[in-house]
């Protein structure tokens, strides 16, 4: 059987959902073959790194090189560039690997990073911190048939990151904590080097890169960045700017090997079959095209999306193979096989762990001839009649080794083992889908008809509104969903929902306008339901607000009916002119709020009166620590008076600084709780005070709140630390 | 992402003029190495990329010091601010509570100025091109095209009032808003890549004008 497909060409750029698009490169040409990179972030070279909020780089591609001198110059002819992937592009029909992710800029199939007119050059920002433990999909390229010995990461040479500071950190050389502060790399590294007597940012790898000559096999690449964060202090030299010395290491596949499937320590790899019963067999063409598509499980964020290469054209069973990141203890997957004129296949919570192969060849993929038609409609407000724009609509198919469909009574959530097989957005009018183009339609444009007596569950959020569950079955030649009133082949739909409104105000008056923004959760936890942003003018202290939230009928994701809302509302302060994430004012919370009631007809419920206040500029300050027994996945939570604010990842286990923590936070002279999610341990911790006075850096401090007065600053010196929970 | 083409009427011949201009002259302002006839070129203009994990659905409120707009979408789009006034402020919003990244691309001319991105549930990623202060008052008129496929489409658009054209190129899908526009208001859209039909929504004051579905090129126009 054996039919080595494997995925060839890897872009990321889009994999189809609402209506978007596949960004991918052509087929490797003679002589080529297909290197996919992934990032994975570590801090083993960088000092205080526990004494930052958050440490990002702005990635422009990965450059590699044959020479096994470690000192090629930059100008060899032999270098080959994996850009960052535009997300835009086209589907050649050929073959091809995509992510869900897009950032945007011109089309990159070769090895340079062109701007077309109109279109910015495409780069990255990579949190470091997220994707320690857990390697993030890059891009692939085509690139020379040969053995490559040197790695390269450029960065983007005017800003080459941008990283958050806690405020100890911000001493003693000046400036304040908990402000986006741009990185500049040390005096004499540049990416890449444009001149002699520079650095570049790059490694030798270990026993080589081997490409092989095969169209049908991807080689997996995980290249290690550490920031190399120099000293963990602001250079008043560089302009208020965070010195790093970025070092990579590259992790390739071991053992070294030219045949799937490749184990790479860094990655897991899935081996599976998928059958067809195409008169034909598959056939990788732009009209029929197969895909593979691997999402996180119970989610509809898809981590990577392979179509079939051509050498399965014409046979009716095929192998295939993905390498996925996976996290400390293992990461689940949903996969979804489909095609052009083809039903759905699925297979729920495939368990991936890095440097093993999980092996699903037992029960492969079966996909079967079927019309397709689109799903379209339109979603409204139940009240105002207005479209609700933004909305997430995902197709729920049951995987039948778990369960047998997905339909679900109103006010419960689909059963385990529905996997989201294709997912579309509402655009600004409320309709969906979001059109896709000439070589890479939209899924819904592309849904099988389902056969008879059978049907797809779509789940639909929004925020500000409930959960929308129903059936889609089909009637004759098209799709109908089962909501009130709704005609086959048209899915016009409302969601529920009732308005939350009360008051935002300020402990006193401020000499400028304000931005407040106020959320509004699922009370207990950090489930956020919505938002509002308002403006507090000049001179006033306080201002109403209103926003859609879910009503009293809602079920949250916890599979319970949310009959409470919290809410907290958070200032929006500058800092040197520039709009910053932590806020210097404290954060008003309002707990326990009752939801409003189900709408009656088309009056949706109010629930007035919800008043936060005593908001007051106090400045930044910062906590720090290590929980007890860190687990992958961990967070810790800060609240205040039960109120859920903010949510920070740990460092999971077997990095450096494994359990670490991080947060930001006003310095509310209240004591705010800290919770090691989901372990439950928790501790009580009031925050140190800043310096209230002129700035201790070399550029006048503005102050991140002006308290009115005027041009005083409020500098934060202290970082407390709290650990062990 | 534009230069100034004085008010052309004839759209056709103006993305061509657009076209001949931007091969020639470098395009959106940034350079002039041609130096063709006296129209001067304007500033670098800037604009931005709302990128991330496809399908995010995002809140985002912009102001560019004269007016604001409140922009409901999701992963990916490109705005871009017709006739901008000052330095431009963002808030941008993650409207899901999960990881999912949205990121921020602030740009100027051809250069990417700033990325901001948050993974955090309702995360917010702010943005600013120079100093800024609060907020101005809300569009009016508030005039929008929004060009949402062909997805991924490569497009050129002479987007002009009574008083002044701007010419872009862009991809799909892509907010086009015009601030303070000067009585009637057009546009014109030319497809480079040709990967499907148009699919454009005009809207004013947060009603939807025109829907138009064409072929690779269309023009739109209205009275706000």
């Amino acid at each position: 059987m054996a039919i080595l497909l494997a995925p060839v060409l890897l872009i990321l750029g889009l994999a189809l959902s609402g209506g978007n698009q596949a960004a991918t490169a052509a087929a490797p040409a003679a002589g080529k073959g297909t290197v996919a990179i992934a990032f994975q972030g570590t801090f083993a070279n960088s000092q205080n790194v526990t004494s930052f909020q958050r440490v990002a780089l702005n990635v422009v591609s990965i450059r590699l090189n044959p020479s096994t001198d470690a000192d090629v110059s930059d100008f060899d002819s032999r270098w080959v560039t994996i850009p960052v992937p535009a997300g835009v592009g086209r589907n050649t029909g050929v073959i091809q690997i995509s992510t869900g992710n897009n950032f945007g800029g011109s089309i990159n199939t070769s090895s340079n990073n062109n701007v077309a007119i109109g279109t910015a050059n495409s780069e990255i920002q990579i949190d470091l911190k997220a994707i320690t433990g857990f390697a993030q999909i890059f891009n692939a390229a085509n690139i020379t048939a040969q053995t490559y010995n040197q790695a390269e990461l450029v960065l983007d040479s005017a800003t080459p990151g941008n990283i958050v500071p806690l405020c100890a950190s911000a001493l003693p050389v000046g400036g304040e904590g908990c402000i986006s502060y741009p990185a500049k790399l040390l005096a004499n590294t540049t990416t890449p080097t444009p001149s002699p007597g520079n650095i570049s940012i790059r490694t030798t790898i270990s026993n080589g890169l081997i490409i092989p000559k095969n169209t049908n096999v991807v080689i997996p690449l995980v290249i290690a960045i550490d920031p190399g964060i120099v000293a963990g202090q602001l250079s008043a030299s560089v302009g208020q700017a965070i010195v790093i010395n970025p070092v990579i290491a590259a992790i390739p596949i071991n053992p070294p090997s030219t045949t799937p499937p490749f184990l790479n320590p860094a990655l897991g790899t899935i081996q599976g079959i998928i059958n067809t019963t195409a008169a034909g067999g598959f056939s990788n063409t732009k009209a029929k095209v197969e895909t593979i598509t691997a999402e996180i499980s119970g989610t509809n964020n898809i981590i990577e999306s392979v179509t079939l290469p051509s050498t399965c054209n014409g046979k009716k069973t095929c192998t295939f193979y993905l390498y996925l990141p996976a996290g400390n203890g293992g990461t689940n997957y949903d996969l979804v096989a489909s095609g052009k004129g083809t039903s759905y296949a699925v297979r729920s919570k495939v368990p991936v762990n890095v440097g093993v192969l999980t092996n699903i060849s037992t029960t492969p993929l079966a996909i079967i001839t079927r019309p397709n038609v689109t799903l379209t409609g339109k979603v409204s407000d139940p009240c105002t009649g207005f479209p609700i724009q933004a909305a997430t609509l995902n197709l729920l198919v049951p995987d039948p080794l778990v369960v047998a469909d997905c339909t679900t009574a109103a006010g419960s959530l689909p059963p385990a083992g529905c996997v989201v097989a294709a997912t579309g957005s509402s655009d600004e009018a409320g309709k969906f889908p979001l059109p896709g183009n000439g070589f890479n339609e939209a899924p819904f444009d592309l849904v099988p008809l389902a056969a008879t007596k059978t049907s797809y569950e779509l789940m639909t959020t929004a925020a500000g509104y409930d959960r929308t569950v129903f059936e889609v079955e089909p009637v004759n030649s098209a799709l109908k969903c089962d909501f009130p009133n709704t005609k086959a082949a048209t899915c016009n739909f409302t969601m529920s929902r009732g308005t939350l409104s009360g008051t935002v105000s300020l402990s006193s008056a401020t000499t400028t306008p304000l931005s407040v923004l106020v959320a509004a959760e699922d009370t207990g936890t950090n489930n956020i339901e919505n938002l509002s942003l308002v403006t507090i003018p000049a001179n006033v202290t306080n201002v109403p607000f209103s926003m859609n939230v879910p009503d009293s009928e809602n079920v949250g994701t916890g599979g319970t009916v949310v009959t409470q809302l919290d809410l907290f509302a958070s200032a929006q302060d500058l800092f040197n002119g520039s709009p910053q994430v932590n806020s210097g004012h404290t954060i008003a919370v309002l707990g326990g709020v009752a939801a409003p009631a189900p709408p009656t007809g088309t009056t949706c419920a109010i629930a007035s009166n919800n008043d936060l206040s005593g908001m007051t500029c106090v400045g930044h300050s910062s906590v720090s620590g290590q929980v007890g027994n860190p687990d992958f996945g961990d967070t810790v939570v800060l609240s205040k008076s039960d109120v859920d604010i903010e949510s920070v990842p740990v460092i999971p286990p077997g990095q450096t600084a494994a359990g670490a923590y991080t947060i930001c936070a006003p310095a509310d002279p209240l004591p705010y709780t800290l919770t090691h999610e989901p372990a439950g341990g928790s501790t009580s911790v009031t925050l140190p005070t800043p310096v209230v006075g002129p700035s201790p850096g070399a550029t006048p401090c503005p102050s991140i709140c002006d308290a009115g007065q005027g041009t005083s600053c409020l500098t934060c010196l202290g970082e407390t630390g709290v650990g062990g929970f | 992402m534009w230069f100034n083409a004085r008010s052309i009427r004839g759209g056709i011949i103006a993305v061509i003029l657009c076209g001949l201009l931007m091969t020639s002259c470098g395009g959106f302002g940034s350079t002039n190495n041609t130096n063709p006839g006296s129209t001067p070129n304007t500033a670098p203009q800037s604009s931005f990329r709302v990128v991330g994990r496809i399908g995010t659905p995002f809140y985002a409120k912009i102001s560019d010091g004269r007016s604001t707009w409140d922009v409901y979408g999701v992963v990916p789009l490109s705005i871009i601010i017709v006739n901008s006034f000052a330095n431009i402020r963002v808030s941008l919003n993650k409207l899901v509570s999960d990881d999912s990244l949205l990121s921020l691309q602030v740009i100027n001319a051809f250069t990417v100025k700033q990325d901001s991105s948050t993974t955090d549930n309702f995360g917010v990623a702010p943005g600013n091109f120079g100093p800024v202060g609060n907020f101005a008052p809300a569009a009016n008129p508030d005039v929008r095209f929004f060009v949402k496929g062909p997805t991924t489409e490569l497009f050129d658009a002479l987007v002009e009032d009574t008083e002044e054209g701007q010419i872009l190129e862009a991809r799909a899908p892509a907010l086009i808003l015009f601030d303070t526009p000067v009585g009637r208001v057009d546009a014109t859209f030319s497809a480079v890549e040709f990967l499907g039909g148009f699919a454009v929504d005009l809207t004013v004051n947060g009603g939807l004008v025109e829907a138009a579905s064409a072929g690779t090129s269309l023009t739109m126009k209205t009275n706000p």
